[in-house]
């Protein structure tokens, strides 16, 4: 039997009845400006923004003046690589709160539902990431702009990161949510960490949705002189912004499916987001599939825009008074001096021989599993340079490591190009390998003799070849370092280098031909 | 049993269960199963060609992994019971401490059984000394810092190393940038894990509630 | 009415906390006394919405919170302060009532006020912007009172509100818990009997998941007459039933 337990005479007062709606609205803000002034992230911004000064920044201005040698770093991924661990960690502590706090219970019996309550929540500490993110790019691309001499800047880097940054701080939250132990936030924090360093060492297409990027190891490297002779690419950065704008709003989703988060109607609403995430991630993942990557560019058909296959026209800037003049594109002319005479040496030692380039021209950066720094091509012959060469600008060329007889580092891609002295010790001897290769030939032990004499005569001692035994990938370059002290091909070779520049040229115009057609022997030399 | 050894067994039995409520305080049976876990990564990590070659790339998942190790160790050190806990007794400090090396040498043999049979670069002997500086810079971040600041530390120096090993320091407070035969290396990480061991023992994991 | 359950339960596995109970409940203060294990915090948690029944009926503010729509409704209009409490130790005291007004979807233009009405109430205007870590015990259970009150909730659920309180703020509370029973329902679960006495109009004694005894608080006190066991006059009657229930 009920007992009717009341006080009489005693009525309820009556109540404004709530209004939603607009008044909805404000409270959703004040609940935002809340949760920005006390949450965890504000934290991170100092250790994120240390780690990008230190890594991105301070290596992006030791690059080449121009747009896409001094965001190389940025569209490798490096800054964001320099965030993400913190932020998917410092999402997930954040994620946890209530779980830690013991507040579970007490939140849970509020009005407000579960999903907008940690939507919120997430929002404030996502607000502060993308203010961070944004303030040291933005900085940086500030910086490039006060001393570029060309290129373009590039806008979808900017996009790729702070999308991904979004998503790994929505993905690092929903876990902190699920897994409310002490233990989550570091490792989501390491995983994330470890997921970035696996996926930049990732051959094949799918780790192309990965933001960070190894010029080792990718399909579609970051190129130094992207924007200079091609439009940036876009057809992947939007793959990868539909892919971790696909993984933020699943894990978004996973916040509201749960049973404290309300009814049936928002709880299926909660899995319908989280559903449209897997589609839209998997559909990346599709499109990823589809791509073909020729000469590390990109391209994806459902998404292309056929503008960015258009070179940007120039007018080459050249050394007018060489023999072999050297044309560079107008965004690297600083360094056409120190080029022109760097190379000096060996194409005087060659100008004017049958077969020897009539200029040299820089190109695009050829990306393969070995960067080109030079080759001969076309008739009348051209030589092609590159001025993209190693990994990060600093000057290696083999993807094992630098040369061991190179002091580490060697030296900035700028320090590299406005020095003639560097690149005649560096890129003089590959110039110079493409070059006789083309000319004479290194099939045999006569022509291997003369082009080793040439590239004496042209400043490149036999020495430099046996001296970096192994350390340069140019297979060309390792057929030389074969002909060591002793040898008869040696003893040709120094012989050949000792003649004078006359005699030399007079005898390379009489026999010439039969040298590259194979009919000569070391005994047939002077 | 003469009442002497009766009191030594009882006082003895006292002590094996306070350590083992200790233990369970500190979630440190979820912490050897993650750091059981920490050695399966290794193995997993070798087997499919993560960790191959000599080169940089070769260097950075396992001292992720030994991060990862390092981090779980001084997560462990949290006290759940607050300020509570340090109006009791002069046992707790022997605890944190006896707690702190059992699991850091717990982690150092998971991961050693599982980077073998292969063997990473560095062997044992890089395993053991990258163990010991993270658990020090770990322990220390743990000790000044509260929250997610103290995992912020060690992720911070992971950063740095990884930076370090590309750039090919020799700086021997980047360990993991110096060869494993590198005595200046190898002080340095032994003393972090000292500085570190100290701090967690002394001051125990800071807690954000603190004042 | 604001309570209304009949023959209410809830197990936790083969545990039966709440073995049927039945009550109406309108405006007014009702006293929750029993002894430990007795299923007064498993009741209030149901009342507070937290857990659903096992079986029986339960309607609070005149809706089902067993409907999703219902119990956002209800949630709206209870204030609750667990045994328990939780808190952020980085929010200020006004910060962390602010954030129960609005995640009480509290109208915002009123939250302001409500904020510092509550704060007012429980005598901690002073200590308005401090940090909650900085704050003792006692003053911790109060921003936990502000919390429940801040959106003058119809329903008000207090889990051992006074735990930490000093005399002087007991006395205080129990004239708050007199002032909100005038319009609301107020259920306090307690184990201090002059509490109840001094602010319950209605006092409810469970033991083994049942209602012991329903009455006035001078009821229970006569009932106690003939009982030795007890310092005052309610802690008598208060043994007196459990002696009775227990034989």
């Amino acid at each position: 039997m009920t007992d009717v337990a009341t006080l009489a005479d005693r009525r309820p007062v009556p109540r404004e009845p709530h209004r939603h709606g607009s008044a909805l609205r404000l409270a959703s803000g004040r609940l935002l400006r809340l949760e920005l002034r006390r949450s965890p992230m504000l934290l991170m911004i100092p250790v994120g923004v240390f780690l990008f000064w230190f890594d991105t920044y301070r290596s992006s201005m030791m690059l080449d003046p121009t747009w896409g040698s001094q965001t190389l770093l940025l569209r490798q991924g490096s800054a964001l690589e320099d965030f993400a661990p913190f932020v998917a960690g410092f999402a997930a502590w954040t994620g946890a709160r209530d779980g830690r706090r013991r507040t579970a219970e007490q939140i849970g019996v509020t009005a407000l539902p579960r999903w907008a309550a940690r939507l919120s929540s997430w929002a404030a500490a996502t607000f502060w990431v993308v203010l961070a993110h944004g303030f040291c790019l933005a900085i940086l691309y500030m910086s490039i702009d006060s001393h570029v001499t060309g290129g373009s800047a590039p806008w979808w880097p900017v996009i790729v990161d702070l999308t991904g940054l979004i998503a790994m701080s929505a993905i690092g939250f929903a876990l902190g949510v699920m897994l409310p132990s002490r233990f989550t936030a570091p490792l989501v924090a390491i995983v994330v960490f470890m997921i970035l360093t696996v996926t930049r060492t990732a051959p094949g297409k799918y780790a192309m949705l990965s933001p960070a990027v190894s010029p080792m190891y990718s399909l579609s490297p970051a190129k130094a002189d992207a924007g200079v002779f091609y439009p940036y690419g876009s057809d992947l950065p939007k793959v990868q912004v539909f892919f971790w704008v696909g993984l933020a709003v699943l894990a978004l989703g996973t916040l509201g499916v749960s049973a404290v988060c309300g009814g049936r109607l928002a709880r299926l609403g909660a899995a319908v987001t989280a559903a449209a995430g897997v589609a839209l991630a998997a559909t990346a993942v599709g499109l990823v599939g589809t791509a073909t990557v020729v000469d590390g560019r990109v391209t994806i058909a459902a998404v292309h825009d056929s503008s960015q296959d258009v070179p940007i026209s120039y007018t080459p800037s050249c050394s007018g008074s060489a023999a072999i003049p050297v044309c560079v594109n107008p965004a690297y002319q600083d360094y056409l001096p120190s080029i022109a005479a760097g190379l000096a040496p060996l194409l005087d030692a060659v100008a004017g021989l049958p077969g020897a380039p009539v200029r040299a021209n820089q190109v695009p950066s050829v990306t393969d599993s070995l960067p080109v720094v030079a080759s001969v091509t076309g008739s009348p012959a051209t030589l092609d340079l590159s001025l993209s060469v190693g990994d990060q600008g600093l000057m290696w060329i083999s993807p094992s490591g630098p040369p061991s007889s190179v002091t580490m580092p060697c030296c900035s891609s700028r320090t590299l190009w406005s020095s003639s002295e560097l690149i005649g010790l560096e890129i003089k001897p590959l110039v110079g390998v493409a070059v006789v290769k083309s000319m004479v030939g290194l099939s045999d032990d006569a022509q291997q003799a003369v082009s080793l004499g040439l590239l004496e005569s042209g400043g490149v001692p036999a020495s430099e070849f046996v001296s970096r035994d192994g350390q340069f990938p140019d297979a060309n370059v390792q057929i030389l370092e074969k002909v060591l002290p002793g040898t008869p091909t040696y003893e040709a070779a120094q012989r050949f280098a000792a003649m004078s520049a006359q005699a030399r040229h007079a005898w390379l115009v009489a026999h010439l031909d039969l040298l590259r057609a194979g009919r000569l022997t070391l005994a047939d030399l002077p | 049993m003469p009442p002497a050894a009766t009191s030594t067994f009882r006082t003895g039995l006292a002590n094996s269960r306070l350590l083992r409520l200790f233990l369970l305080s500190r979630h440190v049976p979820t912490a050897l199963a993650l750091l059981v876990g920490c050695g399966v990564a290794m193995q997993l990590a070798i087997r499919v060609h993560w960790i191959a070659g000599t080169g940089a790339s070769s260097q950075a998942v396992p001292i992720l992994i030994e991060g990862a190790a390092a981090l779980i160790v001084t997560v462990a050190a949290r006290s759940p019971f607050g300020e509570v806990e340090r109006a009791v007794g002069g046992r707790t400090p022997w605890l944190r401490l006896g707690a702190t090396l059992g699991l850091a040498t717990f982690a150092v043999v998971a991961l050693i059984l599982g980077a073998e049979p292969h063997g990473i670069l560095g062997g044992n002997v890089g395993i053991l000394r990258s163990m010991a500086g993270l658990t020090g810079v770990a322990g220390l971040s743990a000790a000044v810092f509260a929250g997610p600041l103290a995992s912020a530390g060690p992720l911070l120096y992971l950063g740095i190393a990884e930076f370090g090993i590309n750039a090919q320091w020799t700086s021997p407070w980047i360990w993991p940038c110096c060869p494993t035969h590198d005595r200046g290396a190898a002080i340095t990480a032994a003393l972090a894990l000292v500085a570190g061991l100290l701090a967690i023992a002394v001051r125990g994991a800071r807690e954000t509630s603190d004042q | 009415m604001n309570i209304e359950m009949d023959d209410l339960t809830r197990r936790f596995g083969r545990t039966q906390a709440v073995a049927g109970v039945s009550l109406q409940a309108g405006a007014g203060v009702y006293g929750l006394l029993g002894p430990n294990g007795a299923g007064k915090t498993s009741l209030l948690r149901m009342l507070a919405t937290v857990i659903p029944p096992s079986s029986g009926t339960l309607r609070l503010l005149g809706r089902d919170p067993g409907a999703a729509a219902g119990r956002r409704e209800i949630r709206r209009k209870i204030g609750y302060l667990p045994q328990d409490l939780g808190y952020y130790p980085g929010f200020t005291v006004v910060e962390f009532v602010e954030y129960f007004a609005l995640l009480k979807e509290v109208p915002s233009s009123k939250v302001p006020a409500a904020v510092a009405a509550a704060v007012e109430r429980v005598e901690l205007g002073g200590k308005a912007k401090a940090k909650l870590r900085t704050l003792s015990g006692g003053m911790l259970r109060r921003v936990g009172i502000a919390q429940a009150i801040v959106n003058e909730p119809e329903l008000l659920l207090f889990d051992e509100p006074t735990a930490g309180l000093d005399p002087e703020q007991r006395v205080t509370f129990r004239a708050l818990l007199r002032d909100l029973g005038e319009t609301s329902t107020v259920v306090v679960s307690t184990h201090l009997v002059e509490d109840v006495g001094a602010a319950c109009s209605q006092v409810v004694l469970m033991y083994d998941g049942k209602f012991a005894y329903r009455g006035t608080p001078a009821e229970l006190a006569a009932r106690g007459d003939e009982h030795s066991v007890g310092d005052a006059p309610l802690e008598r009657g208060y043994s007196a039933v459990l002696s009775g229930v227990r034989s």
